[in-house]
């Protein structure tokens, strides 16, 4: 009974004794690559949580200056709009000032037509008047004065 | 068409000969007659300027009217070269130059008087005197009545005018009324 007892002791030793002598350096090696590729993960995740955080902290400057930039554009945007609504306002008072000036203009120049035809009418009326009076009264005594001062007027030209 | 230049030198050339001859005024007066007749006459004139006849067919013609109208040898020589040269056609622009070259050879020049009533031969004489002084030069009137005058007379030397007509004076009052 001891006796088995020792040998099952001795069998045992020897056992462990030859698993420690063969898988001692495997299982040493398995760990230490282990170790090793749990560390560089936990490295990689440490950069990759780094280059996050960089990357969210750019990214939020870049949300803040594009707020900011929203934020002036919009104020350009306004001042634009406003300085367009002027420039519209403005050429807009322009153009009316200039429709204004013409109609008045085109009533200035109608009411200059219009008298000019009407002194023209009066005129053509009054020497057709005295034409026709004329016609009539000349006697021969009143061309001979007419011949007697054209040859006058002759003479002087003379 | 037969040029101005042409009509010139046709027209020059017989005043030149009749100048030289002392009978400048009396070829006037044949190349007159002819071309009264010349435009009177259609069938003639058609005959003249027709190229289809033969030149001494249309030779003879002028030289059988010559004879009848009594014209002299220059002026039938002159109108059988106008024929042959087929240029009779200008003759009645071929007169007027070489009137308007015998007057400026003889230094007078032609007028028209315009009046609307008959005028004394006194009052005719008066005006042509007066306007002999003004140009320098002895002037030939001619007398047309024109009604449209109303009054006064109008005298037409070439390009220049002597209006003293009533009708004027009615034309620059209507300017004068229209430009105050």
């Amino acid at each position: 009974m001891a006796l088995d007892f020792f040998w099952k002791v001795i069998n045992f030793g020897v056992f462990f004794f030859l698993l420690y002598k063969f898988i001692k350096r495997p299982l040493s090696n398995a760990v230490r690559d282990r170790h090793e590729v749990l560390k560089r993960t936990l490295e990689e995740a440490e950069r990759a949580k780094e280059e996050w955080e960089r990357r969210y902290r750019e990214y939020e400057e870049k949300f803040k200056k594009m707020d900011e930039e929203l934020e002036r554009i919009k104020r350009q945007l306004l001042a634009e709009g406003e300085r367009e609504k002027e420039r519209i306002i403005k050429e807009a008072e322009v153009a009316a000032e200039r429709m204004k000036q013409q109609a008045q203009m085109a009533i200035e120049q109608e009411m200059k037509a219009a008298r000019r035809r009407l002194q023209e009418e009066i005129t053509n009326l009054t020497v057709q008047l005295a034409e026709k009076m004329l016609v009539g009264s000349i006697r021969p005594s009143d061309q001979e004065k007419l011949v007697e001062e054209y040859i006058e007027r002759l003479r002087r030209m003379s | 068409m037969i040029s101005s230049q042409t009509v010139r030198r046709y027209a020059k050339a017989l005043l030149k000969i009749g100048l030289e001859e002392g009978k400048a005024e009396q070829y006037g007066e044949e190349l007159s007659l002819f071309n009264n007749f010349f435009q009177a006459e259609e069938k003639l004139r058609l005959a003249l300027i027709n190229p289809a006849i033969h030149p001494k067919q249309r030779t003879s013609i002028v030289e059988e009217i010559a004879k009848r109208l009594g014209l002299s040898e220059v002026i039938v020589n002159f109108l059988r070269i106008l024929v042959e040269k087929n240029r009779v056609k200008a003759l009645p622009r071929l007169l007027q130059v070489y009137r308007d070259l015998l007057d400026e050879a003889l230094g007078r020049a032609r007028a028209v008087l315009y009046t609307p009533f008959d005028l004394s031969e006194e009052r005719t004489r008066e005006i042509t005197k007066n306007l002999e002084e003004k140009v320098g030069k002895k002037i030939i009137m001619c007398v047309e009545k024109d009604p449209s005058l109303i009054g006064g007379v109008v005298v037409k030397i070439g390009g220049i005018v002597y209006d003293g007509s009533i009708r004027t004076q009615l034309r620059r009052v209507r300017e004068n009324m229209l430009k105050g």
